[in-house]
């Protein structure tokens, strides 16, 4: 009898988290031809940490280079703990930047740049309009707030602001939670997750 | 006689409840490459329930998480049950929100314990949930249940449909999109009471 024949594209039906493809995501799925991946905090780097000052006085967490091929969609959430009184926080703002191949050092900030952010003199995408603030903490308290934020491709033929079309489908792509130039307590620690799907 | 050949694609047509991406959903289909799911009140958690205070005065209906891996676009309908008899009065509007967990051993809150007013318009800054990973599936004051004339209790439905959207962060230009594996939703109606007359369920499809 001869072997089985397998069906051309029941791979889609399998979680390929071993193939190169998709490297560094926690989990990978590909429902029907739709591909989902998720990559927690320890996956993106951004995992319960301070921010940091680059030279140019940018403050924020970057994280690692994630592939994310294949997905469009996008949706992020932001923690933010503080084991004391947490403060209001100046506002954020996250930020999507590509490499154009991996050997390239991507620079974290405008120090070419002027203004406040400014940050697509870099290469960097805003992946919201606006900007989103922690907000203080009532009553002295130690706590964690959450940030969702979410997009999809539009079909604005996208520069970096103010027209926004961020879309995400390559293979070295990092995330940016940049606070411009403005301090940041280091007892706030932020952590990120993203989901993806085409 | 060869063995018998398997359809290209075949896998379209077949139903995905075993599988780990379809975990809790209560019908899970692929159709021509699209991926649709159902959840009934059952699945949701919201069941005929009661809107309940958080402990923190916000009044709401929490949904189990739901994986929604693959899943894009979704529509929500809201069930509203009153037994009052006669003339159901009007409910206070609610916004439909949606809530996203960090890891699955992360215990979100339902409600801004911890936060303040956030910087947003006057609509979302009322129900404070946005310090809470919260995004408001529709956009202005939310939907409101109207009183209804009949003389005996009623049923009532809104449904709420949403796609990914351009760009968003939280309220202020919601951009929902339901991707990940755990997804819930809350009913919430802010701080304002609601009658223990009137019960709740939530039924969500998505698809790719």
């Amino acid at each position: 009898m001869a072997e089985p024949i397998i069906p051309i594209n029941q791979q889609d039906s399998f979680p390929i988290l071993s193939v190169v493809g998709a490297q560094s995501a926690d989990d990978v799925r590909i429902l029907g031809g739709t591909v989902t991946k998720y990559w927690g905090p320890a996956t993106t780097g951004v995992s319960g940490i301070p921010v940091t000052t680059d030279p140019a006085g940018h403050v924020f967490c970057a994280s690692r280079y994630l592939n994310l091929e294949g997905c469009s969609v996008i949706g992020a959430l932001i923690s933010r703990f503080n084991a004391g009184a947490g403060g209001a926080l100046p506002a954020l703002q996250l930020w999507m930047q590509y490499r154009l191949d991996k050997a390239t050092v991507m620079p974290t900030s405008n120090a070419l740049g002027g203004g406040s952010i400014n940050l697509d003199q870099c290469g960097m995408v805003a992946v919201h309009s606006g900007l989103f603030a922690f907000a203080a903490t009532p009553g002295g308290l130690a706590g964690t707030e959450y940030a969702l934020i979410t997009w999809g491709p539009s079909t604005d033929v996208g520069i970096s602001p103010p027209e926004i079309s961020p879309t995400t489908l390559f293979s070295d792509v990092r995330f940016f939670i940049s606070f411009s130039t403005n301090p940041v307590a280091a007892a706030n620690l932020f952590s990120l997750s993203i989901w993806g799907s085409s | 006689m060869a063995d018998a050949i398997i359809p290209i694609n075949q896998q379209n047509s077949f139903p995905l409840v075993s599988v780990s991406g379809a975990q809790q959903a209560t019908d899970v289909r692929i159709v021509g490459g699209m991926v649709v799911k159902y959840w009934g009140p059952a699945a949701t958690g919201i069941s005929g329930t009661l809107a309940t205070d958080d402990g923190n005065g916000h009044i709401c209906c929490v949904s189990n998480y739901l994986d929604m891996t693959g899943c894009s676009n979704a529509a929500a309908e809201v069930r509203r049950v009153s037994t009052v008899n006669p003339g159901p009065l009007a409910v206070t509007p609610f916004l439909l929100q949606m809530q996203y967990r960090l890891l699955k051993a992360t215990v979100m809150p339902t409600s801004n314990l911890l936060g303040g007013a956030p910087p947003v318009p006057p609509s979302v800054t009322e129900l404070h949930l946005l310090q809470c990973g919260m995004v408001p599936l529709q956009t202005g004051a939310g939907f409101a249940f109207a009183a209804s004339p009949g003389t005996n209790g009623c049923t009532e439905y809104a449904l709420i449909p949403w796609g990914p959207s351009a760009a968003g962060t939280s309220g202020a230009n919601p951009s929902p999109v339901a991707i990940g594996s755990d997804v819930r939703f809350i009913i919430s109606f802010g701080s304002i009471a609601v009658a223990a007359t009137d019960s709740f369920s939530l039924s969500i499809w998505g698809s790719s």
